[in-house]
């Protein structure tokens, strides 16, 4: 599996996209905090898109809102914005390949996504059946999908870190 | 006051925070506050503005949304304290950390002109604090780039 990103991050290192891409962040001015500023916006948006239907499902958050109508509402919100974020992420893995694919706190990064992903689908459909009356089953799937966000955006901060983390590599 | 951000920055959490692992900590930290502060506001400013969420009032779409906007609130501020105090003359001298500051009192003018003064219209409420709040995170991120 290495290899094969290994091949991908050359792929990527050598074509003519990254060397536009490095070129439009070097001489742009204020362009990379700004992509970095919109990826974090998305992080927010996707706080209320699916971390806050899940706080619902535990008692703690939105109130006066139907659980039905919220994650209606909520959904398209959500999906739109993991694809910002993937393009906006994806802005600084093509300019610096092999600086991501070498970072185990990218693995870590893309399994906690996978994971809050997967749980929080599941979580939505099973709860959505027996809404507004939530089962311990529901609260236990909404917290670890929960967890998994956090894992996510915190890991996703800890790119930059990993030597903190993984000093002798 | 440059001899207070001297002692600050002599002081050993100042310390600690700028030569250990404790920085990224609240830097990440921080992340996880604003997102949880925006994420909530998101919903009540949107419904401010009357764009989504019309089914309900403004008040049934704030129960239960501001105390974690609040609390998002109080996890950035206490990380953003920490961080700020590992250079604390750096970021006074910092021009896009100067313009979040700004950004914040503006906020906060915000919210007072429509919760506690006065009465600005909804609309005007919800707009200018999505809007204000989207400038704090570009100026806190660019904040970071200045060295």
């Amino acid at each position: 599996v290495e290899s094969v990103f290994d091949a991908a991050a050359a792929g990527i290192a050598a074509s003519e996209l990254r060397a536009t891409v490095v070129e439009l962040l070097r001489e742009v001015p204020g362009l990379p905090p700004v992509i970095q500023a919109v990826h974090i916006l998305g992080i927010a948006v996707v706080m209320a898109a699916f971390v806050v239907p899940h706080l619902k499902i535990l008692g703690v958050a939105a109130f006066g809102q139907s659980y039905r109508e919220m994650i209606v509402r909520l959904s398209p919100w959500g999906w739109w914005t993991l694809g910002v974020m993937f393009l906006t992420g994806a802005v600084f893995v093509v300019a610096r390949p092999f600086r991501y694919v070498h970072n185990p706190v990218v693995a870590i990064k893309f399994s906690c996504l996978a994971v809050a992903v997967a749980l929080s689908l599941w979580t939505r459909a099973r709860a959505a059946r027996t809404a507004p009356d939530f089962r311990n089953v529901h609260k236990a799937l909404a917290a670890l999908s929960i967890v998994a966000w956090v894992g996510v955006i915190l890991a996703g901060r800890w790119i930059a870190y990993v030597d903190y983390l993984f000093w002798e590599s | 006051v440059e001899a207070l951000w001297q002692w600050i920055e002599g002081s050993e959490l100042a310390f600690q925070i700028g030569a250990t692992w404790w920085f990224p900590l609240l830097e990440s930290l921080h992340v996880l506050g604003l997102a949880t502060l925006l994420g909530a506001l998101l919903a009540v400013d949107l419904r401010l503005m009357g764009l989504t969420g019309r089914a309900y009032t403004v008040a049934a779409m704030s129960s239960g949304m501001v105390v974690w906007a609040w609390l998002g609130f109080a996890v950035a501020l206490v990380t953003g304290v920490g961080m700020f105090i590992s250079r604390p003359a750096h970021y006074a001298a910092n021009p896009a950390f100067q313009v979040k500051l700004l950004l914040l009192l503006a906020a906060g003018i915000n919210l007072a002109a429509f919760r506690w003064i006065g009465r600005t219209p909804r609309k005007v409420a919800g707009l200018v604090s999505l809007l204000v709040w989207a400038g704090v995170v570009v100026a806190g991120r660019w904040t970071g780039h200045l060295n």
